[in-house]
């Protein structure tokens, strides 16, 4: 669905991506890791034909995003961080955007508008932030396009629209649709994504799906100071120490996103090993 | 539906634009019907005892509309500065060119439209209200305009620069997202003059001593006391001086096109 292949873009005074290449299928919802300033917002907005590249190639579902042709916004629905609804009634706004597109569906916008429980009876700019988002986010979800970008879509939600997006989202993915989100709330996301990206200087540092991590990776408490040593990370917690360790034994341990990007921030070249070592091993038997 | 121009995804774009922006539009033109009674309250104030109606006509529909328009026009593209706006606006599926006719659209043909009738609408109390006055006032007189002579040419050539200027200014709009009207009147203003300048050294250069035209070139020769005259064939003069007319609002509005296509967010 979704290929770029050696993309390298900047702004005036920074190189943010040197040749990154990348593949998104359909049926995934893919997770975007990285530092502050590391180019999450800046790939979701070439991909969605936002900003061009200097080099390289962005094919999103056999078009060329920079374009920007109808035939292609019509089937990209972007969540940003920042975003803009203008002054009018939830309705008035759906009439005058659901237009635009083809599989918009009225019946799920309304189910995801109670699901979030927004009440309609004020403009979008009187809303709250938060409201505004749901609002958003319901649109680009009912607009049933085959690839939808969110940019911290968690952000300004409380607690119960955490949970009620999670929810919503994990109804939303089909095997024709594409979800990448970008976050750093990975603790809000960790039981929705199925596919887990990390770009660090303007590369990609891990590209692994979830069930390959929990094969290859163990995240547990461990009090065993020489496994503390030898994992691929650690750090103290209240109940002992977290680490993160390669899965030697098969066993199922619950994904800890947040500890395995420190894993591979700090330690990455330890970690690709674990995968690669494991792969090589289960080659030879 | 054609991926270069459409017209029901333009209807619905006109459609969008003017919900969305319905309120700014409404206030936008009940001050304009303000200030044209300003105007005219201030000239009614200003051309006692002679009142001449060219007066409001070359004096306060022209400046008001090269003014109005100019402004305007400068906020055609303003949301592009804005990041959230910026998004909202470029992730609409319609191309730039339905992009670009839909602000054109508002921004040259409703604006054109609601200004004359707020004027007229404005002209249409206020001249009756003079009338009255002027009857308790000897000596106090309302001449009409003659729409014989030159005035007719010089309204139409102020119609025709109004529309090359707006159309600059939603160019500029485009090229500089924040202060746009300062900015495009100035970077305006220098070209204009440094052409002036440069024609001017050109002409010092090239046709000193003659008397020269835009498509022509008299030269007097003394020996026979006559003139060589140098021209440019008639088709050729009449298509430069159309083109000179009427092609810088069209040329605004392709290079803001292919501006609209690069913009970046």
């Amino acid at each position: 669905m979704i290929n770029i292949k050696n993309l390298h873009f900047g702004y005036k005074k920074r190189k943010v991506f040197n040749g990154l290449s990348l593949s998104l299928q359909a049926g995934h919802i893919y997770g975007l890791l990285g530092k502050n300033g590391t180019g999450k917002s800046t790939l979701l907005r070439c991909m969605s034909g936002l900003l061009f590249p200097s080099e390289g190639t962005v094919d999103v579902m056999g078009f060329v995003p920079g374009k920007r042709q109808p035939a292609f916004l019509q089937n990209v629905f972007m969540v940003a961080e920042e975003f803009y609804l203008p002054d009018v009634s939830v309705e008035k706004f759906v009439r005058l955007n659901a237009t635009f597109y083809p599989n918009f569906s009225a019946e799920q916008f309304q189910s995801y508008l109670k699901e979030f429980d927004i009440p309609q009876e004020n403009t979008l700019q009187k809303m709250s932030y938060g409201q505004k988002k749901k609002v958003l986010i319901s649109f680009g979800l009912a607009c049933n396009t085959p690839l939808l970008l969110m940019d911290e879509p968690t952000n300004g939600l409380d607690i119960m629209s955490k949970s009620k997006f999670r929810k919503v989202i994990a109804g939303a993915v089909n095997d024709e649709k594409c979800i990448v989100i970008s976050t750093h709330q990975v603790k809000d996301l960790e039981s929705l994504i199925d596919r887990i990206t990390i770009i660090d200087e303007g590369h990609i540092l891990f590209d692994q799906t979830v069930d390959t991590i929990n094969r290859k990776i163990q995240f547990k408490i461990s009090f065993d100071s020489e496994e503390v040593r030898d994992a691929l990370y650690s750090e103290p917690s209240l109940q002992g120490n977290a680490v993160v360790c390669a899965n030697t034994e098969g066993e199922d341990t619950k994904l800890d996103l947040e500890l395995l990007y420190k894993a591979v921030v700090t330690n990455g070249d330890a970690v690709r090993n674990a995968f690669n070592k494991q792969t090589a091993e289960q080659l030879k038997y | 539906m054609s991926s270069i121009f459409s017209f029901s995804r333009l209807g619905k774009l006109i459609i969008k634009q003017l919900f969305e922006n319905g309120r700014l539009y409404i206030f936008s033109t009940l001050a304009g019907l303000g200030l044209m009674a300003l105007f005219f309250t201030f000239w009614g104030v200003t051309s006692a005892p002679v009142y001449n109606e060219d007066g409001t006509y070359l004096v306060i529909f022209l400046v008001g509309l090269f003014i109005g328009g100019s402004v305007f026009a400068s906020m055609s593209f303003n949301m592009l500065g804005s990041k959230d706006k910026g998004i909202y606006w470029l992730s609409v599926p319609a191309t730039h060119l339905e992009k670009l006719v839909c602000t054109i659209f508002y921004t040259t043909v409703v604006f054109t439209i609601v200004y004359c009738l707020c004027f007229f609408v404005v002209k249409s109390i206020a001249i009756p209200i003079l009338l009255e006055y002027i009857k308790s006032h000897p000596g106090y007189r309302y001449i009409t305009s003659d729409w014989k002579g030159e005035t007719p040419n010089i309204f139409w050539n102020f119609i025709r620069a109004y529309f090359a200027v707006q159309a600059l200014y939603i160019l500029g709009s485009v090229y500089f997202p924040r202060y746009s009207f300062i900015v495009t009147t100035v970077v305006g203003a220098t070209l204009i003059f440094t052409f002036i300048y440069y024609a001017s050294q050109i002409e010092q250069v090239m046709f000193k001593g003659l008397d020269w035209q835009i498509v022509s070139v008299k030269k007097y020769n003394e020996a026979r006391d006559s003139y060589y005259f140098y021209s440019i064939s008639p088709t050729l003069g009449n298509t430069l001086k159309y083109i000179l007319q009427y092609a810088w609002a069209p040329l605004f509005w392709v290079v803001t096109w292919f501006r609209l296509k690069e913009k970046e967010i």
